[in-house]
């Protein structure tokens, strides 16, 4: 058993990184037994755009998939969507629903850039206090964006959906980031992990991510 | 194997099984778990650091203390800071913590302890990555303990299933060492019930071990009956139940040559005057009733003395022998006031009432001869009147020593050892030796006679002085087999047998001379066996162990108590010389003893005749089913 967790780990952090041999039947079974056949144009847009993706440049491939999110998905709260706040969505249930928070927006991009070959080290999720123009003035709000490292010490490129545009960190004035990570060094517990209690909202959604196909 | 030790052997492995798996599985699953918590931990550990060194100024000593906060506050192996290159840029490490969990141990379960990471960033810009490991020293120290609590558990429980498996055990093996204990004891010819166990298998076991026995023992009672009824017809007097006269006579002549018998005695006989006038007048039905009281009468007198016998010899003719006494006045007076009672009461009628002649005989006399003096007396007695006794003149009066008189030599005999053994050869039917047949001899006095056991067993019996005797004959025929003698047999008498202390003291001589033990022989007559069987059995559980065999002698007139003899081990019987004597010419006595020799075989007794007088009743004898024979007829070879 021990030994299988040790394997487990790693391989899947290889695929993830690797971004190959996404099993898209398994990912559309999982679509469809949730959300009904009326998701499925969306879902072969999808995986059309990746298809069509793959074989651009690193700059190409964020742009398609910052647009594809930015115009397919429309922006909703999770307590609307879910009914309960905080709800981290993986790809295909932002996908089944058509709508999607933040960060369930960043997640998706996060996952469709590594099935097109992105690094993980390049990518990182990030929490951002975001300050916007409201009625009554600029009002501050918990964000999270997805950020683009070419190099590591590079001013990143940011993938947000209040701003549909991919743009430099340094102009994004609006934003002040407070922490970031990625799935790099994680531990995913044992493959099967029933008890979900254990786990961090992140680890919670890999593990359910990797239950509906992504590896 | 054994039974005993193939069970232990099961519930030992059974108990190692289940440890061996409950072990491995609870390893398992606490390292497992342990292992998980692990790395939580790191995880959120790094997290926290991160997340807090995010928020701070990135100036190099802010962030050394926060590192060097985290790895001083925690048990940490490793806290390292890596910037995007894969640079250490701080590093804080601690050697493993010691403690006392074995090395061999940790091999054999080694706990990862998977690294924390997390990302620091300063604004936009990644500033490294955080990596933490703990200590796993308390997750070994958690398995270690968890492993000695299930040793010990293990060694609790493992010790109470053994304690518990051996009370089963021994619950089971009672019931079995008591049925083989009684398949023993049927081998052995004993018959005894064993207590029924509540386990329903051993139950069943015991109950047909029982109920075989008791089947067995019913059929050997069933055949003793019926033999029982054919000695009676053949030697005893349909209408009074006392001896009839061909076995009367064989009596007589016994007690008048047989080795042991006792040295004189009185043969009384008395004759109904008229019987033939008394049937004529007064009925058949009042002349049987007459001569049923005097039978009745006649029995009282023997049950009183020992070694007496009672008998009708015909028609009108009783008689009566009484070993050992000189002075029959005492019972020819009860027989005459029985018959003057008889008068009165009508029974007899005429003048003619009944005559008695007495006479006394000693060892070794003529039959015939004994008998015409004591019919010439009981002639004397018809001439006087109608009621009278006479006295035969036999010759044989002799001055009766008194018990002093017999104390005092009898001691002086056993004190100067002035005893030995003589020998009569027993043998089996094809001529073999079985055993020599020692009866003791005292001498009286220092080159004096050598008298006979007949002749001072009795004083020795009325003095209680058997016992010595007893041992020093024991004491003799060990000496005997020593000397190389193939198998003696020694005669006890039945006081002798009575004490404790002479069965412990007899216990005590044989097994200082077990090797011998197997060539001994010891019998009991069949009067001192039956008269006090408690103490002849207790006699004869203390001797079969050390290998000694056992027997009756004189068996014969007490057959019908051959039943008791089933569960006390015996090994053979002597059968009474009565009973063998012209035993080629008695059908019933020959249907009689086939019987008993068929029964004492049945439960392994072998069956010797003693007196055996002539060439013809020794050859009649192997047909019959006797094993054996003595007497003279039997060659001294």
């Amino acid at each position: 058993m021990l030994l299988l967790a040790a394997l487990l780990g790693p391989a899947s952090l290889f695929c993830l990184t690797a971004g190959a041999g996404l099993d898209f039947d398994r990912l559309q079974q999982a679509l469809t037994s949730r959300f009904g056949p009326s998701s499925e144009p969306l879902f072969n847009d999808w995986r059309k755009m990746l298809a069509e993706g793959s074989t651009r440049s690193e700059a190409e491939k964020l742009r398609r998939v910052n647009d594809f999110f930015n115009r397919r998905i429309a922006f909703d709260d999770d307590f609307s969507i879910w009914g309960h706040s905080d709800y981290w969505a993986t790809p295909i249930e932002t996908i089944g629903n058509g709508r999607a928070d933040c960060e369930d927006f960043s997640i998706a991009k996060y996952y469709s850039l590594i099935n097109l070959g992105i690094p993980v080290a390049k990518l990182r999720l990030v929490y951002v206090k975001a300050l916007q123009n409201g009625p009554n003035g600029p009002i501050q709000q918990a964000h999270m964006v997805l950020a683009y490292y070419a190099s590591p010490s590079t001013d990143p490129l940011v993938l947000d959906n209040l701003i549909p545009d991919i743009r430099p960190a340094s102009r994004r004035t609006d934003l002040s980031p407070i922490f970031s990570f990625n799935s790099a060094g994680l531990w995913q517990g044992t493959g099967n992990q029933s008890s979900k209690s254990n786990l961090s909202r992140w680890q919670d959604l890999l593990a359910r991510a990797r239950a509906e196909g992504f590896q | 194997m054994s039974l005993f030790r193939q069970l232990w052997l099961a519930v030992i492995a059974s108990t190692l099984i289940a440890f061996a798996g409950s072990f491995l599985a609870s390893m398992l699953t606490a390292r497992h778990y342990l292992e998980h918590q692990l790395a939580i931990k790191n995880s959120d550990n790094a997290s926290s650091l991160a997340l807090s060194m995010s928020q701070l100024e990135k100036d190099p000593i802010t962030v050394e203390l926060q590192v060097a906060a985290m790895f001083d506050s925690g048990q940490y192996a490793a806290v390292r800071l890596i910037d995007p290159e894969g640079k250490t840029m701080i590093e804080k490490t601690s050697p493993p913590m010691a403690g006392d969990v074995p090395a061999w141990f940790i091999r054999l379960f080694p706990v990862a302890s998977q690294p924390g990471l997390a990302q620091v960033s300063a604004g936009w810009n990644q500033f490294g990555t955080i990596e933490l490991i703990s200590h796993s020293q308390f997750a070994y120290q958690e398995l270690w303990d968890g492993c000695l609590k299930l040793i010990a558990w293990f060694l609790i429980g493992g010790c109470f299933m053994g304690l518990l498996g051996m009370q089963l055990l021994r619950n089971i093996r009672r019931p079995l060492d008591a049925v083989v204990g009684q398949a023993q004891a049927i081998s052995e010819r004993r018959f005894i019930r064993i207590a029924e166990p509540a386990a329903p298998e051993l139950k069943s076991l015991a109950s047909a071990m029982n109920a075989m026995v008791e089947r067995l023992q019913a059929m050997f009672a069933e055949e003793a009956a019926r033999l029982e009824q054919v000695r009676r017809e053949a030697t005893l007097d349909n209408l009074t139940g006392l001896a009839n006269r061909a076995f009367f006579l064989n009596q007589l002549e016994a007690a008048l040559s047989d080795d042991d018998a006792a040295s004189n005695g009185t043969l009384l006989m008395l004759r109904v005057a008229d019987l033939a006038g008394i049937n004529k007048r007064a009925g058949r039905e009042t002349a049987d009733e007459l001569l049923r009281r005097i039978g009745g009468k006649f029995t009282e007198l023997t049950a009183s003395k020992p070694g007496a016998a009672a008998a009708r010899l015909n028609g009108a003719d009783f008689a009566l022998l009484l070993p050992g006494v000189q002075d029959p006045t005492t019972t020819a007076e009860q027989l005459l006031s029985l018959l003057r009672d008889l008068s009165s009461a009508g029974l007899i009628d005429g003048e003619r009432i009944g005559h008695l002649a007495s006479g006394l005989y000693r060892h070794g006399q003529g039959i015939g001869n004994l008998l015409s003096q004591i019919d010439a007396a009981l002639a004397s007695a018809e001439n006087q009147s109608g009621l009278a006794w006479c006295r035969a003149e036999t010759g044989c009066e002799q001055h009766a020593a008194s018990n002093a008189d017999w104390k005092k030599l009898l001691e002086g005999a056993i004190e100067t050892q002035r005893l030995r053994l003589i020998d009569f050869p027993v043998a089996g039917n094809r001529g073999q030796l079985l055993h020599l047949e020692c009866p003791l001899r005292l001498q009286a006095s220092e080159n004096g006679e050598w008298l006979a056991a007949g002749s001072f067993m009795p004083m020795a019996s009325r003095l209680s002085m058997t016992t010595e005797l007893d041992l020093a004959a024991a004491r003799l025929a060990l000496d005997r087999i020593a000397a190389g003698a193939a198998a003696v047999a020694v005669n006890l008498s039945g006081e002798s047998i009575l004490s404790a202390a002479f069965r412990s003291s007899l216990q005590a001589l044989i097994s200082g001379r077990r090797e011998l033990a197997p060539r001994l022989w010891l019998e009991v007559s069949e009067i001192g066996a039956f008269q006090h069987f408690a103490e002849f059995h207790a006699f004869c559980d203390a001797m079969r162990p050390l290998g000694c065999r056992l027997g009756i002698e004189h068996f014969g007139r007490q057959f019908s108590e051959i039943g008791r003899l089933h569960h006390i081990g015996l090994d053979y019987l002597k059968v009474d010389g009565s009973f063998i004597r012209a035993i080629n010419t008695q059908p019933g006595n020959q249907a009689f003893l086939k019987g008993l020799c068929s029964i004492a075989h049945n439960i392994g007794l072998k069956v010797i005749a003693e007196g055996v007088q002539t060439a013809e009743e020794l050859a009649t004898l192997p047909d019959l089913g006797f094993d054996g024979a003595t007497g003279p007829a039997v060659p001294r070879n």
